[in-house]
This record gives structure tokens, sequence and C-alpha cells, in this order.
């Protein structure tokens, strides 16, 4: 029976979770969950490892009630809960000890993004045509790196249905100087012997080296790998997922749709996706904090993170 | 004696700086040859520093070592020696200092068993040629039609080794203009009493029907499985993918390399030659109207491979980038920027 | 360092260390406006100064000594190779710079070379400004087998490459020609031909020698391997300045010295010389087209941590480099570190060197920027060369073929014209003085610079209102072949009047059809126009005259007038004559030919009046050869002679066209004084001599002399007849 008590924490760590969304457009929906996660642990006074544990997957689940990327939260707070678990339980001072690794894992996600970025740049070319889908940070964070390493590529984004963020997309990236050109979803075909290299990035990383992405990459993906365009996944590794799909019917729903989605909707069948999923024979390679990966070495990450 | 140590660290200098010159001559004699000179210049270099935590020597050995690099930056063998080496040094460093507790005692044994450890693989280099041709009888089946490229030592010593073991088989020899290293490798398989026979590229389309198998040497394997190998590579593994030939790539393991082929401009991939292997200096005319391009190096994609051959057994391509995470430390590794 | 003691014994293994001797100065201008600065050798090509190539260029032949003879701003480039990595401990090679001040030319750097005794083995001699990615290693034992083995007489191998004539690298001021004997390689002639139609070549090749090849095809590399007498060669032959004066001694005194040159011909690998402004351009091409691979851009660099990135179409661009979006790097083009380039600029086939900015919609073709160039928006610059440090503003346009020197502003709006080379400051007059030295003055003199400073002001009407240019004019040492002004990049230029100079000796040399082995063929009758077939004579008067030295004729003239107011005896006066006929080696022939001449330009001047048809100047003509007639008589002696010596008056006569009607009287004089006989006279107007020109000239002759003769014939038959010698008709 929850208690009073627990439903002010609730609703407080939700407005947490929501005013960090808010005001930082620019961060991924794990990193803002696992800092709601370490200003729960700063004020909980939870007395065992368990207790501490229930805490945080009680929060976890609040979290993913949200409208944001399943994917992101549930392996973010996931990684983070098993990061902390890690250190040595018995100390009795284990609650300073856990509060510190929470807070170097998060210091850790936050300089994903700088050393992707550095990876992915060297792959851009000077006078490059970039194709890439919808609106995607780690992908902004790459270009501007390269486009502060005086190189000068074109940039071509799909509109990206049902939200159209490829607008926003391409606002940012005029920001930076970069040329863009939006062009429509089903584009692509046309556009694909243009362009150089298809870069996006990933909601989640299955264990079988394939993505979930944006709805639209699937078809992006095979588009590329016809016309022998390299087609490149930026990510942060916090997205590793222990998932392993055969096909899109495999994938589970609560990444498929959105939490409000899957509580208002009776017949789901009537209801567009908004993620697809890309096998892994269709991805070059994947650029993330631990290196830059093949899609065989996926699962190898995976098991060396999990185990 | 610091007269002595001024000796010394002279001669090291000149021995770098005589292989340096060599480097940009081209005057080596091949791959293994490179590799060998490396780790010498390693283990002169190792046992005349002096420092007290291994992230000294480490240092140490990375400057030195791309001051060697610098020679030819198309050269990724050098590459593959120096991580290698500094790995060794990481993980010698990682058990002795798990054994012992004391820093003097650390340093005094680091050095010894580092060098130790580098001598190894040192050796382990020198074998490799012999290790992979052993495995020649298990893929060169009797009255096989081999199809190969250019001039590759070790697949040279495969050939040799199976026909040393009886099995009858045929060899095609593609002989890669335009610097013809292919006519070198016809004759020594000749002598050899193998069956040989010259081709050029053009009539590698028309060949392939009647082969049974690809076997190429390569300059590298970069980390994604790829393969940075002569000209003329790539053809071959495209034609031979379109009629279903397995392309086997004989290769030692010191010419993996931790380096992504990024781009296609990528600095120091290729290497441009001099046009003269082309065009005449003479033909004035010509000289000024057209663009002459001599690149070395091919890129095979590695879905075009079937399969590596290495001193450590048969490897399927995507098993390459667990052997990549195996021989080097990420933290050494610096992918190049073409900045 | 000094180098190693070499172990002469032949049956021991010969530690056998190869040097080279690099002569980092020129002694020439061709580098003008620009080397009053900087030497030569350390002018950037592709970014790289010359020196370093040269050096590299020895280093990969196994070179492990080498000498760098510098004069000219000689501290600058042992600065620049104390700097270098060869002097770092372990390089290979050691480079070793020695200072010479007072040497004017490349025979001096030898003679103090062998003074010095610093060369015992067999050497490179090479100059500082050559590119090479060969090794000669190969070159050199051959070298040392022939001097070592059956041939011991050789004394030099000398290197050249093959390129046809009009090829883009071969200089056309160094162009050559030679002959070599095709089994030993053993060079019989060599000759500089400024791209000429015909040629001159000693018979006795051609009799001497079975197998021969005739070589246009060779560029000269300017690389010598020579063995170790060539400097002792040097200190005996003073007059041996350079290079082509060393070989033409030695071939020319084979006789008696011995003494062979070999030639070693390239073709797979690549050497040129940088020796002027056309094959600075063409050299530059060639290494960014990769043709002297190892050394180029993207490699070369590394040593010095800069790494080049070399792209599609011979583009080479630096790391740093800021490119603006829509800049077109098009083709062939070098850019340095730290340069920025402006939107809609379009560049190809240029270098550009480091922490150059370049403007927006410039259009940069075919040129060469140094460091630290400015290039302001809407310019419009094709084959020109700008030094570090110029400013060019906006809106200019810079025609083909412009140099700027040193910091040089130019602009803005205006148009720089074809062929203008620009300096920074007002040229000084001693750097007019043509070849060498011309160090910096380290305290200016003062009384110079107010003297020479007439117009201190830029032009600012040529070249832009905020200028800071003045005009450079190349000075030309006429008596130095090598100092003709040709056109720079191949594009003809307006240059001085030397080019017609030029071309009306060639067409000379062509008209005459006389073998000249002795004597200086390019010292024509200067004065005197010559070319065109006079049409009032109805002949090629040059046709048939027989060259002769002016020099000589001269000094023969001076003597004759010496002699008469000094009163030589004959005697001595013969020596005189016999002396300068040895001075100039002038054949006895020509000697007999002036004769005439000489003693009728002798009584011009006695009467202190011009050439013609005077009879003060006949009667004294009449009284020298009285007077001389002895002197005469030693030399005229026979038929032969006295033909020449006919022949001698006859030309005279039709040079001077005044004289024509005083023919009978110079022959009358002669005749009268027993120079002459009847007998030859009589048989020279009678004979008939072979080709139109000569018999249309002898018809005119005969007709001019008809007078005399008539008057011979009839004074043979009187026998008796006393002298009716009345010249004037």
């Amino acid at each position: 029976m929850p208690s009073h008590r627990d439903g002010v924490v609730e609703t407080e760590i939700l407005t947490n979770f929501n005013k960090l969304m808010d005001e930082n457009p620019d961060m991924s929906p794990a990193v803002a969950a696992v800092t709601t996660l370490v200003n729960l642990m700063k004020k909980s006074n939870a007395g065992t490892m368990s207790e501490l544990r229930d805490t945080i997957h009680k929060a976890e689940e609040v979290m993913l009630t949200t409208d944001y990327s399943y994917t992101s939260i549930h392996s973010g707070c996931d990684q983070f809960l098993r990061y902390i678990t890690l250190a040595n339980t018995l100390d009795t001072n284990f609650q300073k000890i856990m509060l510190q690794r929470g807070q170097s894992f998060m210091d850790k996600m936050i300089k994903a993004r700088e050393s992707i970025a550095k990876l992915a740049a060297g792959f851009i070319d000077d006078g490059a045509t970039i194709l890439t889908h919808g609106h995607s940070r780690v992908v902004l964070e790459v270009m501007k790196t390269a486009a502060n390493q005086k190189k000068r590529f074109t940039v071509y984004v799909t509109e990206s249905s049902p939200d159209k963020s490829g607008y926003q997309m391409e606002k940012e990236l005029t920001k930076l100087g970069i040329p863009t050109v939006v062009i429509l979803d089903f584009g692509i075909g046309y556009i694909m012997e243009k362009v150089q290299l298809v870069m996006v990035g990933a909601e989640g990383v299955m264990e079988s080296g394939g993505i979930i992405n944006k709805i639209g990459t699937y078809p992006i993906a095979i588009c590329a790998k016809q016309m022998n365009k390299p087609f490149y996944v930026v990510t942060e590794s916090f997205k590793f997922v222990r998932e392993y799909p055969l096909n899109q019917m495999d994938v589970p729903d609560r990444f498929k749709y959105r939490a409000s989605k899957l509580k208002s909707s009776k017949d789901l069948s009537k209801e567009h996706p908004i993620v697809d999923y890309t096998p892994p024979e269709y991805i070059d390679l994947l650029f993330t904090d631990l290196g830059v990966l093949t899609s065989s070495a996926v699962s190898d990450e995976l098991i060396n993170m999990y185990c | 004696m610091p007269a002595g140590d001024g000796d010394k660290a002279n001669d090291l200098k000149e021995r770098i700086a005589l292989f340096v010159d060599e480097l940009k001559k081209g005057t080596s004699q091949g791959s293994c040859d490179v590799a060998i000179k490396t780790i010498n210049l390693l283990i002169r270099i190792i046992s005349q520093t002096k420092f007290s935590t291994e992230k000294d020597l480490i240092r140490h050995v990375a400057a030195e070592g791309s001051k060697i690099q610098a020679g030819d930056p198309s050269e990724n063998i050098i590459g593959n020696i120096i991580f290698r080496v500094l790995k060794i040094i990481r993980d010698e460093w990682r058990e002795i200092s798990q054994a012992n507790d004391t820093e003097a005692q650390i340093s005094h044994t680091l050095k010894a068993s580092i060098i130790e450890a580098v001598s190894e693989f040192k050796t382990e280099i020198e074998g490799c040629v012999d290790n992979i041709a052993a495995l020649a009888p298990n893929y060169i089946n009797e009255n096989d039609v081999v199809l190969t490229i250019g001039r590759s030592r070790t697949v040279e010593a495969l050939f040799k080794h199976a026909a040393s073991k009886g099995i009858k088989f045929q060899v095609l020899v593609s002989e890669c203009a335009p610097f013809y290293k292919g006519h070198e490798m016809a004759k020594n398989l000749a002598q050899a009493k193998i069956n040989t026979t010259l081709i050029t590229e053009c009539q590698i389309g028309i060949v392939m029907p009647r082969v049974n198998k690809v076997v190429i040497g390569t300059h590298s394997i970069m980390a994604n499985g790829g393969l940075k190998a002569v000209t003329g590579t790539n053809i071959l593994s495209v034609l031979a993918k379109e009629t279903n030939k397995p392309v086997i790539v004989c290769s030692s393991m010191y010419k993996l390399s931790p380096l992504f082929h990024s781009t296609p401009k990528h600095a120091s991939f290729n290497k441009f030659a001099t046009p003269s292997e082309i065009l005449d200096y003479e033909d004035a005319e010509l000289l000024s109207k057209v663009e002459v391009m001599a690149p070395i190096f091919d890129y095979v994609p590695p879905h075009l491979v079937y399969m590596i051959l290495s001193n450590n057994g048969a490897q399927p391509v995507s098993y390459v980038y667990r052997l990549v995470k195996d021989f080097y430390h990420p933290d050494d590794v610096e992918q190049p920027t073409n900045s | 360092m000094a180098p190693k003691a070499k172990n002469r014994n032949e049956d021991l293994e010969e530690e056998f260390c190869l040097q080279a001797v690099v002569i980092a100065d020129s002694f020439n201008v061709r580098f003008g406006p620009i080397t009053y600065k900087k030497p030569r050798a350390l002018l950037p090509l592709v970014n790289i100064p010359l020196l370093d190539y040269t050096l590299e260029a020895l280093a990969i032949s196994g070179v492990k000594d080498v000498f760098v003879f510098c004069c000219h701003l000689g501290d600058q480039i042992r600065e620049h190779i104390r700097k270098s990595k060869w002097q770092e401990g372990g390089s290979p090679m050691t480079v070793t710079p020695m200072m010479l001040d007072s040497c004017r030319s490349m025979g001096d750097v030898l003679r103090e070379m062998d003074a010095k005794s610093l060369i015992r083995n067999d050497f490179i001699l090479i100059t500082g400004d050559i590119v090479s990615n060969m090794d000669l290693s190969q070159i050199v034992k051959e070298h040392r087998e022939r001097t070592r083995g059956k041939d011991k007489s050789s004394v030099m191998t000398m290197l050249f490459k093959v390129a046809l004539p009009g090829h883009r690298s071969r200089c056309k001021e160094d162009s050559v020609h030679l002959i070599e004997e095709g089994e030993t390689k053993r060079l019989l002639h060599f000759e500089k031909c400024l791209d000429q139609r015909k040629v001159k070549v000693p018979s006795e090749i051609l009799l001497e020698h079975d197998d021969i090849i005739y070589r246009n095809d060779l560029m000269d590399c300017q690389i010598s391997i020579c063995s170790p007498i060539v400097p002792s060669l040097f200190t005996d032959n003073f007059d041996f300045l350079t290079r082509e004066n060393f070989v033409k001694g030695i071939l020319e005194n084979e006789e008696i010295t011995g003494y062979k040159i070999h030639i070693s011909i390239i073709q797979d690998k690549y050497a040129a010389r940088v020796s002027n402004l056309q094959t600075y351009d063409a050299i530059s091409k060639d290494i960014i087209a990769r043709w002297t691979y190892p050394f180029v851009p993207d490699m070369c660099g590394s040593s010095n941590g800069e790494r080049m990135q070399y792209e599609r179409h011979n583009v080479y661009c630096s790391a740093d480099v800021t490119l603006a979006r829509g800049c077109d790097l098009q083709q062939e083009v070098v850019v340095g570190r730290g340069t920025s380039i402006g939107q809609g600029t379009v560049i190809s086939g240029c270098v550009i060197g480091k922490n150059c900015q370049i403007g927006e919609n410039v259009k940069l073709k075919n040129s060469f920027l140094w460091d630290n160039v400015v290039i302001e928006n809407n310019c419009d610059i094709d084959t020109a060369l700008l030094c570090s440090d110029v400013k060019v503003l906006s809106n200019v346009t810079i025609k083909k073929g412009v140099v700027l020197s040193w910091e040089v502003v130019i602009g803005p709006k205006v148009v720089i014209e074809s062929g203008t080379q620009l300096m920074s400051e007002h040229q000084k007059d001693d750097w007019n003085e043509g070849d060498h030295s011309f160090g910096e003055d380290s305290e200016p003199n003062e009384d110079r610079l107010n003297s020479s400073s007439e117009k201190e002001k830029p032009d600012t009407v040529k070249f832009g209102s905020k200028c800071k240019a003045f005009p450079y004019q190349q000075h030309v040492d006429s008596e130095d072949e090598e100092e003709e002004a040709v056109d720079y990049w191949g594009v003809s230029t307006s240059e001085s009047d030397e080019r017609p100079s030029e071309e009306e000796s060639s067409t000379d040399e062509e008209e005459s059809n006389e073998k000249d082995e002795e004597g200086d063929p390019m010292n024509l009758e200067e004065d005197e126009p010559e070319d065109v077939v006079d049409s009032s004579l109805g002949f090629n008067p040059n046709a048939s005259m027989m060259e002769i030295n002016m020099a000589f004729y001269k000094e023969l003239l001076d003597t004759f007038i010496r002699a008469s107011t000094e009163r030589i005896s004959d005697d001595n006066l013969i020596l005189e004559i016999n002396s300068l006929k040895h001075a100039y080696t002038v054949p006895i022939d020509e000697v007999i030919y002036s004769l005439p001449a000489v003693l009728f330009d002798l009584a011009a001047e006695e009467n202190q009046m011009s050439v013609t048809a005077n009879a003060k100047i006949l009667s004294s003509f009449r009284k020298n050869t009285d007077r001389y007639s002895a002197l005469l008589c030693k030399y005229i002696k026979n038929v032969e002679t006295q033909l020449v010596a006919i022949n001698g008056v006859c030309d005279y006569v039709i040079r001077h066209s005044d004289l024509k009607p005083t023919l009978p009287h110079l022959l009358n004089s002669l005749y009268d004084a027993d120079v002459l006989k009847e007998v030859t006279i009589l048989r020279w107007f009678n004979s008939t001599p072979s080709g139109s020109n000569e018999a249309e000239k002898h018809k005119f002759l005969k007709r001019l002399s008809q007078p005399f003769i008539n008057w011979l014939k009839e004074a043979e038959e009187e026998s008796t007849d006393s002298d009716d010698a009345d010249g004037d008709e």
C-alpha cells in the first residue's frame, strides 16, 4: 500500500525530472534520470542496500511513466544501479561510497558525448555530404566538433514525421553555420546517391548489435546498404540494452510506444510505433564512449557491463 | 657513467635516424623486416630509458615511437608494434605490481620482464610466416586452382609448403600493375615447381569461374576487418564475391591495426607513388595536360573477405574486433584525425 | 668535421666515404630582385628551401660528408644548416658550411678547395639548387670503376636526363647539345646552344670515332661526379670559371692531357636544377605532380612536424588551413600552414606559403606565394612570383610574368603589366654590377644612397596609391653569354635590347659556311649592318667573306699606327704581328687578308679622315704600301697568299661601298710595291668561281677592277711603259 509519504516522494521525483528535462533540452533523458537518482540518494535515509535499491527502482518506475524515451531512462537507471552496487557493501559507510560512485557515473555520462564526437568527427571529410534522421543531440555534437575542426560539409536531414523534429535539427545546424537541407522522409531514395555517409543517433542498442531509433531509420539503412554508403551510429554506452530482437515484431511494446499511449490505448494494432529496429548487418560502425565498435563487438561490451 | 650513456644515446639516435631514412627511401625488405627493425629499436629504447612509474615509460616509448612513425605515416606496422609493446608494458606492470609492493622492486623487475616479453613477441614475429605456412594442407586441396595477386612472402611460403607436402595444385598470379611484383612471385613459385600462370588484372574476370579460391596477402588489416592491400585487390575481391569464391587472407597478427579506415581522403592511408611508373617524363606534351595517380594501396571492405589465416589459426573477419581488444589498449591508440 | 683518412691501397677493401661538394652560390643574377636579401639556395621551392632538396638528394645517395661552399650571403646558409636536422647527433650525413667571401665563380671555389686539400677521393660536385630523387651510388660506382680500371684518365662523369626540346623543365638558357661515344659513354663534344638550328662540330670527331651519338634531347642536371684531380685542374687553368669552361677545356686539350669526360643518362629517376624562374616554375610543377617521389610535399614536411594532406588533383593542404565555403582549390595547389582563404576564391596551379591571407573572390593561377603574403579581395593574379610579406591590396590585376620582391605593397585598383619586376626599396647602384657578392650593407653608405636617390617616391600612378614598389632594372653583362636576358616564364615578355643582337649574331653564323675552329664566332663586326643582300650589289656580300677577329684587327691597326709614330723597324713589327697572331690564335690567312685593309685604315688615320675615296688617303695608302713592301712580301710570297691578299682588298672595298671606284688604284699600289705579281692578278681576274653568289661577286669585282686590268694588259705589251697609275676614274 503506497503511503502518503511515498506519493510525495514520487511527485517530487517527477517534478525534478521534468524540470531537468525542460531546463536542459540538450540533456539526454538518461542523464536527467541519473541526476534525479543521485539527488534522491543524497536525500534518502535508507538503512540497507536493498532498501536503497528499492527506492531507486521505484523512482525509475515513476520516471518511466513520462513520455521521454523509455530505452534511455531504463538502461541509464539500470546501469547506474549496477555500477554503484558493485561497491563493497560490507562497509557501513556504504551510502557515502555509493554516492561517490553515483557522482562519478554521472560525470562519465556527461562527458560521453564529447569523446564520441571526437571519434566520429574524424570520419567526416572536408567536403562531405551527410544524411541524418530527425533530431539527435549526439549527432549534433559530432557535427559541432567537425565544424570546429574547420571542415566544410553539408547535411541533409529528414523531416522525420510525426513530430517533424527534423526542422529543429536544421535550426540548430544552421546556427553552427553548417548548410542544411530538410528533405521529405521518402526523399531519402532520391538523395542517397548524393550523400557520402549516413549518420544517425540511437535510442537503444540491442545485444545483437542492432539499434532502436526513430521510425524511418530502418528504410534509410536498407537504402544506404543498397547504394554502398557507410551507415554510422553514434550513441552513448548507457543506451546498451539487454534485449535480442529477431525482427520488428520482437521488439517489446514498451520500447515502441510512449508511456502515455500505452496507458490510454486499447488496440495497439491501430497505433503506429515511434521507433523501429535496424538489424546489425546494415550498420557499419558504432561510435560510443567505449570506442569505435563493430556490430559484433557490441555483445562483448554488454557482457562486460552487466556481468 | 654519463659518458657511456651519452654515447649510447647518440648511437640510438643514429639508429633511429637510419631507420627513418630507410623508411623514407622505401628500401625496406618487406613487412617482416620493418617489424623486426622496429622492435629492435624499441628494445633498445626501453633498455636505455630510466623511469619511475610505468606511465613515464609509456609516454617516452610513445614519443620515440611517433618519431619513427613519422618516417612513413602510411606504414601501419610500425604503429602496430608500438601499440603492442605499450600494451605489454601495461600488462607486465599490472602483473608485477600485484605481486610486489615496493616501488623499487617494481621498477627493477619491470624493465627486465618487459624486455623479456617484448623479446618473446619478437620471436613470435619471426616465426609468423612459418606458422601460417604450416596451415597450408588444411586449406589447399588436391587439384585446387588458386588465384593470387602481386607478391606476398606469406602466401609464397604457404604455397611452397603445400607443394612440399605433395599436394598438386595450380596457381594463377595476377601481375599487379604498375609495380609488377606479380612477376617475381610467379618466378619464385615456378622455381619451386608449382604449376604457375601469370595473368594481367584484366583477365581476372575471365579466369574467375575456373578458380576454386582466392588466397591473398595484405599490407594491413584495419580494425573493422577491412584490408589495406596492394592496388588491385579490391577489384579481385569484388569479382570473387560475384562468383562466390572465398577470399582467404594470409596475414600475421602484427599486421592487424587498431586504426579504422575512416574516409577516402584519410591522410595516412594511402601512398601515392611517382607517375614515372606510368608516364614517361620525356614526353613534354603530355606532362602538363595529364594528371597521373599512382596509389600504392587499396581498401577492401570487410564483407568481401571470407577468412583470415594468421599465426593464431583461422579467424572469421567479424572476430577481428576481439583481437584488437586483446592486443591493444584503447588509451594508447589515437585514431588519426584528418584535419 | 675533417674527412676520414682514405686507404689508398687498392688491395685492401677501401673504407670509401662518399663526399660531396655543394656550391651554394650561382654567381649570376637570374633571380635578380630577390637574391639581394636571401641567397638562392635558401629560396623556398614548394615551401621548402632549395638547399634542403639538394641535401636530401645527397643523403639518398649515401653521401657521408658534405661541404657547402657559400659566398653571397653565406651567413644565412650557415645558420640554416646549423638549425637543420643534419647537425643533430646521429645524423647519417655531416654537413659542413665553408665561408668563402672572395670567390666570383665556380672555378674560384674549386681553386680554394684545392688549396685547402679537403677532398681526397671521388666526390659529387653539385650546386645548391638541385632537386633529385636519384640514388647516385650506382653511378659513382661506375665512375670509380672507370677511374680505377681501364680508363684511368676519366676525370668527370656528368649527369643528364632525357627531356626533349620544348620540355617545360628544360632550361632554355642552359640548353646543351653534345656528342657522346656510344659504347664507352665518353663525351666528345659539348656546346651550349640557345635552341639554335645549326650547330658546328669539329670534323675530327666524326673522323676519329666510329660509334658516335649526337644528342639534343638531354637536360643538364648540373650534377657531376669528379675525380680528385679536378680541383687541381682548376688551379692549373685560371681561366676555368664555370663547369662549361672546364668541360670545353678538357675536351679541347684532350690530345695533350689525355683526360676524358664521361656522361651518364638518367631515365627513370628525376634530377633537375632550378636555374631561373622558368625552371623554378617547371620544377615546382614536377614536384606537385610527384615526379620527385619520395620528396613530395606530403612526405617532406613530416620531419618538421608538419603534415600535409594529399588530395585528389594534386592538392596539398597543411594542417590549420582555414578554407571558407565556396573557395575552390582546383588542381595542383599547395597550401602552407596557417593560411586562410576567403570565399569565392579560385586557385589553380599555385604554391602558397605559411600564414598567408587570401581574401574573397580572388583568382590565383600558376603563381607562387611565399610566406605571410596578404592578398585582399577581388584580385586577379596570373603567373606571378610574390615573395614573403608582399601585400596586394584590393582590386589589383597582375598580368603574366611579374615578380614582386620582399615586402612590396601594390594597389589598390591597379593593373600591373606583364614582365614587371618590383622591389620594395629603390635599387642601389652596386646591385647593378651584374654577378656576385652584393653583400648587404650593414651601414648604409649615405653618399651612395643620396646620389642614386633621384626617384625615392614610388610611382603611384603605375603601382597604386598605397604602393611601396620600385621597378627593378636587370643589368646584363653583355660579355658573358649567360647573362643574356631571356624571357622568364616561357611567356614572351619584352626584355631589353639584347634579344635582337642575339638574333643577329646567330643569323650571321648561319650565313657563313666556313668552319670556324679557332677564334670566337660571336665576335663579328658588330658595328656594321650586315644582314641584307645588298640589292645594288646583286649578291650577298657576307656569304663569302672571311670572318675576321675584330679585336685582332684593331690591335693590328694600332700596332701599325704606333709603328709609324715610333718608327719601329720592320723586323720588330713582324715580331709584333706574329705575337698578335698567336695571342688571338688567328690563322695566317687572316693576317694576310687583313694587311691591305689595315694599311688603308692606317692611311685614313694618318690623314685623320674617315675611310672614303679621297685622293689624299689614296696617296697615303700608296706610300704605306711602298714603305711596308718588304714586310708585306715576307707574308705574301706565293700564289695562294697573293690571292688571299687580293681577296682582302676586294672584300674591304665591298665593305666600304664608297671605295668601289678605287679598287683599281688599290690593286695598282700593291702591284707597284711588288706585293702582287701580274701573273697572279690575271689569274685571279680570269678565274671562274663556283656558286652563284661567288660568280656574281666576281663579276662585280671584275667590273670594278677592269680599268686596272686593262692597263696591266697594256703594260704587258709595252714592257718599258712607265707608271701611269692614276687611280681616279
